[in-house]
């Protein structure tokens, strides 16, 4: 309800684009925690989520039942706002976690946090903090983070390194001679140092984490784990994904150290796999404008305008029924996501509100009415 | 008895929807269109749907005379003269032609494409869309190609397999060239021989044999 209401409400503020990201995991895991037997069963998972420059809204679910009858289910979501201030965003926001397993209390735990990125061409770092509460088998204590990290991207490969601090408890639940229970909370500090890899080479994503835990306070033990996570899209829509490794304890969100490993087939709402690279609108001189059309699958393309100088660019064509629509401005380009199919169409461009223009790349044609359009075709 | 009713009434209902599902669908369109507009186009439109002719882009035409401020008799001529085109078009593109070919097609006959290269451009493109090979043949005689020249080698590389991708890098290449200072026949020329080599050449394919094609000045 939150994160629908704060959809529109962002989408109007910010009159964003959003990009989006919907799957659903159903599959197979085995699971082996260091207080329990090995266990394994079936496993399903759900991610919602939805961005734009300024807002950040992420739902994500996951359920898994294993053989001995046990269920856990988890449910995060997280909703964020971020301002520009010159190469500076700063961004607000809060997340909450839910943690339920059968014969156990759940746990939930709510954070608010800021952060503080710096922009750069394919880098960017941040530093930032959050503080909340976790509630853990009826009780309820403090917790803060602080964060440091960065991140290079390279085409379709990103690395991103971080350490983050964290103050909060344990909750230890001892059960006396006279069978009643006594709560001790543990207070712990820890560090973890991580090194993030994600990687997308045409059908295949891997995401690999190796992170190192290095505790002050408290009974979490000082020890490195690492993960790896990867899907193969068969299709647009459906992928193979596999993960396995070790997770470390998260007092806040209340998961306990295990090593897994997890199969699932990846339904996903959205085209994943090889898409036709957006070219660039060649380049003309200032108060012109060159306009290019590129698919994006399933009867859409983007039409990207090249206007240097220009501070708003409207379209009009037979693809908007003849009404003029306004360019949204992205990294120095002009565009406009349409539903259409190939073929030839009739367009002319308006740059800040002057007379109607034909694109200067765009063969002019005559509109036999004593007007003159350009002809762009779309593949 | 019963069922002779039966059948009738399912008949009379049917064309009952069609009747008003056309109507609404005329209503929607017309959208946009002030009432002489409207009523200036609306026998070119009717006529046009008797004749299972596309209508949108009428309707589309007549919307774009309108945000010009163009006078009404002038945007019913244009209408009625894009009417006659797809009508050309589509005896030329004969059985099957979806509006986009039909009304890339409009473009290529008053640019001077014959209704023989259309057909010419059927036969060699099979059952591929022809919206893209038509709409850049009329983006390269817009940009200076003589029709018969742009026409053969169109036809030709449909005829070598040449998808919509092909079309479109040759017409950039065109444009890049022409933006150089070299002449559009020539610009043609050079970037065929980069296109043609890379075509998955098939046998039946193998130059200008089609007799419905244009054929290759001596």
């Amino acid at each position: 309800m939150f994160a629908v209401f704060a959809y529109f409400t962002c989408a109007r503020a910010a009159n964003a684009q959003w990009a989006r990201q919907t799957t659903l995991d159903v599959g197979a895991t085995h699971l082996t925690r260091d207080d329990f037997a090995d266990t394994g069963g079936g496993t399903v998972a759900g991610l919602w989520s939805r961005w734009s420059e300024r807002v950040s809204l992420v739902a994500s679910g996951a359920a898994t039942r294993v053989s001995d009858g046990q269920s856990t289910g988890i449910a995060l979501g997280s909703a964020s706002y971020t301002v520009p201030v010159n190469r500076v965003r700063l961004e607000g926001g809060g997340t909450g976690t839910i943690l339920g397993t059968t014969d156990y209390a759940p746990s939930s735990s709510w954070m608010a946090f800021g952060r503080a990125h710096l922009l750069g061409a394919g880098w960017g770092a941040w530093l930032g903090g959050s503080g909340g509460n976790v509630h853990v088998e009826r009780t309820t204590f403090p917790a803060t983070t602080g964060e440091l990290g960065a991140w290079y991207r390279r085409g379709g490969q990103r690395v991103t390194v971080s350490a983050i601090t964290v103050t909060t408890s344990t909750v230890s639940t001892l059960i006396l001679s006279d069978e009643s229970l006594v709560r001790a909370h543990d207070p712990v500090r820890y560090a973890d140092v991580s090194l993030i890899g994600h990687g997308t080479w045409r059908r295949f994503e891997v995401d690999a984490i190796a992170l190192s835990r290095h505790t002050w306070k408290g009974d979490l033990a000082s020890v490195p784990a690492a993960s790896v996570a990867g899907a193969w899209w068969m299709l647009p829509n459906v992928a193979i994904a596999a993960a396995a490794g070790r997770q470390l304890a998260d007092p806040i969100r209340g998961t306990v150290r295990a090593r897994y490993a997890t199969v699932a087939l990846r339904l996903s709402a959205e085209r994943h796999g090889p898409v036709a690279p957006l070219r660039k609108p060649p380049m003309v001189s200032p108060g012109a404008a060159s306009l290019i059309a590129t698919p994006t699958g399933k009867g859409a393309a983007v039409l990207l305008v090249h206007a240097p100088g220009a501070r708003s660019v409207e379209l009009m064509s037979d693809l908007t029924g003849w009404e003029p629509k306004a360019l949204d401005r992205k990294s120095g380009r002009w565009e406009l996501r349409l539903t259409t199919q190939p073929g030839p169409h009739h367009v002319v461009v308006r740059i800040d509100g002057k007379a109607w223009i034909v694109p200067a790349n765009l063969p002019r044609i005559d509109n036999e009415m004593g007007g003159t359009v350009g002809l762009i075709v779309i593949p | 008895m019963r069922a002779d009713r039966l059948v009738r009434c399912v008949r009379w209902t049917w064309a009952v929807a069609v009747l008003v599902a056309a109507r609404s669908a005329s209503a929607q369109a017309s959208q946009g269109l002030d009432s002489a507009t409207a009523a200036a186009i609306a026998p070119i439109v009717e006529q046009a749907r008797a004749e299972k002719l596309p209508v949108t882009p009428l309707y589309a035409k007549a919307r774009e005379g309108q945000v010009q401020r163009v006078p009404v008799a002038k945007i019913e001529a244009a209408v009625r003269t894009l009417a006659d085109r797809m009508r050309e078009a589509n005896e030329a593109l004969a059985p099957d032609a979806s509006e986009q070919e039909l009304n890339a097609a409009a473009d290529a006959i008053k640019s001077g494409v014959p209704a023989q290269t259309l057909r010419a451009m059927r036969k060699a493109g099979g059952d591929g869309s022809l919206a893209v090979p038509i709409g850049v043949l009329t983006q390269l005689i817009a940009r200076g190609v003589p029709v018969e020249r742009a026409s053969m080698e169109v036809v030709a590389l449909l005829q070598k397999g040449a998808v919509a991708r092909n079309f479109i890098a040759l017409e950039e290449s065109v444009r890049q060239d022409v933006l150089a200072g070299r002449r559009p026949d020539e610009s043609l020329d050079l970037r065929l021989k980069g296109i043609i080599p890379n075509l998955p050449q098939s046998s039946a394919a193998d130059g200008l044999t089609n007799a419905s094609a244009p054929r290759r000045p001596r």
